[in-house]
């Protein structure tokens, strides 16, 4: 992407972006980290539009760590830039899908930059994606995680695999591990958010999912390729060559016929989900997700339905079992969410 | 003439109740003879330890009804959604009418074991619900027609 090109995403977002409501601006790939450069020059035009515009954001870098920095971190620092590195769990897992052109696995580098970002950082996430051969590791990871001492666990499943001839009960199972090592953790005095408990979490508080939380693609969610292709969200730009997913160009403006017609096909029209009593608590409506598992953006597939089921219960216990230990910390993780909030949705 | 000098401070009132009205109407007095000026710092805001999910206003997160149970017993305070405030203070509260009322941690924690108490209940209807759900994707992730059974006619 060329500065240019950025200066134009930047300025589509200002504009697009509901006033009072706070922008978030992500920043992926590929591999982020490689264009430094350029990402120090977004990040100040940033600033400088934030001033004009009198609008708050938040930003964050999403990197597998490989190229990452003392002078990177002193810089997400200072400019108060989150960073959220991609391991998939202890070296067995990792190496598994993350390898170097040679084959030759990066878990040491990545490890050894995640506890360089720990120690200059006060909040480093990690993002560790599952797919059919790793779901079962995914106890692992997270007591991995929590021995490293990471404070925030991300795990995504891999929207794009195919995940036929997994067993429903197992990923319960497993789910359910997690949230024993989630419960343990709270036990022990140690504060940890796994976003997948975590999200359920809130969700009971609030009674479910509220019209705000749905799926804001092409609204309030936008990615953008190199090439300024205006994308509904992140996750569809791919290798910027599905045009039928591309809604425009930040230099020629967005194609807004091709955006109605998405906006039309958001939300979820499963005839099961309609009676299913955990609906408010599911993400049956994640555009993104249904689109690469069921080629609708509305439709939401079963290995969707599964997890999503795995998850409430897994979160559910963990509510339920925190809340009965009379645990302390849990309720101060929770008011947590409450805290400084109130003036920044 | 006297030259005009400025003065700076954090304050801190301690004291009864009529004390403090007769501090307020001189702080009140104050401002409007334009001798005082008053700010709210400004501070960074920061994820902290909550993977990707966002800190959210607390009437958000907890809802009317619950927002209600708070209000219990102020029959004169009313809810009112006032978004975009960058004021000064970091617990998290609610504006009600002209005041502001923090969020107790008592009575958040007793929120919290009213959820886990709903939620223990629908533990049982969850369960069955899923066969039935289960059922009905695994027929979703295979249209297919089951083959006749061997004898069937």
């Amino acid at each position: 992407m060329t500065f240019a090109t950025a200066q134009k995403v930047v300025d589509f977002v200002m504009d697009a972006a509901p006033s009072g409501q706070r922008i978030d601006f992500s920043f992926f790939g590929g591999e982020p980290l490689l264009r430094f450069d350029l990402i120090g020059e977004v990040v100040g035009y940033i600033r400088k539009r934030e001033q004009e515009t009198e609008r708050s954001t938040f930003l964050s870098v999403t990197s597998n760590g490989i190229p990452l920095t003392r002078p990177m971190l002193d810089f997400f620092r200072a400019e108060n830039v989150d960073l959220c590195i991609s391991i998939d769990g202890p070296v067995e897992v990792h190496d598994l899908n993350r390898v170097h052109r040679n084959g030759r696995g990066s878990y040491a580098e990545v490890v050894r930059s995640l506890q360089m970002a720990m120690d200059c950082l006060d909040a480093v996430q990690v993002n560790a994606v599952y797919g059919p051969e790793t779901v079962g590791f995914l106890p692992q990871s997270v007591s991995f995680f929590m021995e490293l001492g990471v404070p925030a666990i991300h795990l995504n499943p891999n929207i794009c695999a195919s995940w036929t001839g997994i067993s429903y009960t197992e990923l319960v199972e497993t789910f359910m591990r997690i949230a024993d090592h989630y419960i343990r953790s709270y036990q022990q005095g140690q504060e940890i958010a796994v976003n997948l408990i975590d999200s359920k979490l809130i969700l009971f508080m609030k009674g479910g999912y509220g019209h705000d939380d749905m799926c804001g693609m092409g609204e309030t969610e936008w990615g953008f390729a190199p090439s300024g292709n205006i994308y509904p969200c992140e996750r569809f730009i791919g290798e910027d060559n599905d045009s039928s997913l591309c809604l425009g160009n930040v230099h020629s403006g967005l194609d807004l016929a091709r955006r109605c017609s998405l906006l039309k096909r958001r939300g979820n029209r499963n005839e099961e989900c309609k009676t299913c009593s955990l609906r408010t608590y599911c993400m049956n409506w994640c555009g993104c997700t249904n689109y690469y598992m069921t080629g609708s953006t509305d439709l939401a597939g079963p290995i969707l339905c599964a997890i999503e089921q795995a998850t409430i219960k897994a979160a559910e216990h963990v509510f339920v079992t925190l809340s009965t230990l009379d645990n302390e910390l849990f309720v101060d993780h929770l008011m947590r969410y409450v805290y400084e909030g109130r003036h920044y949705r | 003439m006297e030259g005009i000098f400025e003065w700076k401070a954090e304050i801190k009132f301690k004291g009864i109740a009529a004390e403090f009205n007769r501090f307020v109407d001189s702080l009140g007095d104050a401002l409007k003879a334009g001798n005082i000026t008053i700010s709210v710092p400004e501070w960074e805001w920061r994820p902290h330890h909550l993977a990707g999910c966002m800190p959210i206003p607390v009437d958000v997160l907890l809802g009317e009804e619950r927002l209600k149970q708070i209000i219990e017993g102020m029959p004169r305070m009313q809810i009112k959604y006032i978004r975009d405030i960058r004021g000064g203070i970091r617990t998290a509260h609610l504006h009600l009418e002209d005041a502001v009322v923090l969020l107790d941690r008592a009575r958040f924690k007793t929120m919290v074991a009213q959820v886990a108490h709903e939620l223990a209940a629908r533990r049982v209807e969850a369960i069955e619900d899923y066969v039935a759900v289960m059922n009905q994707v695994g027929r979703l992730a295979d249209p297919t027609p089951e083959p006749a059974r061997p004898g069937a006619g």
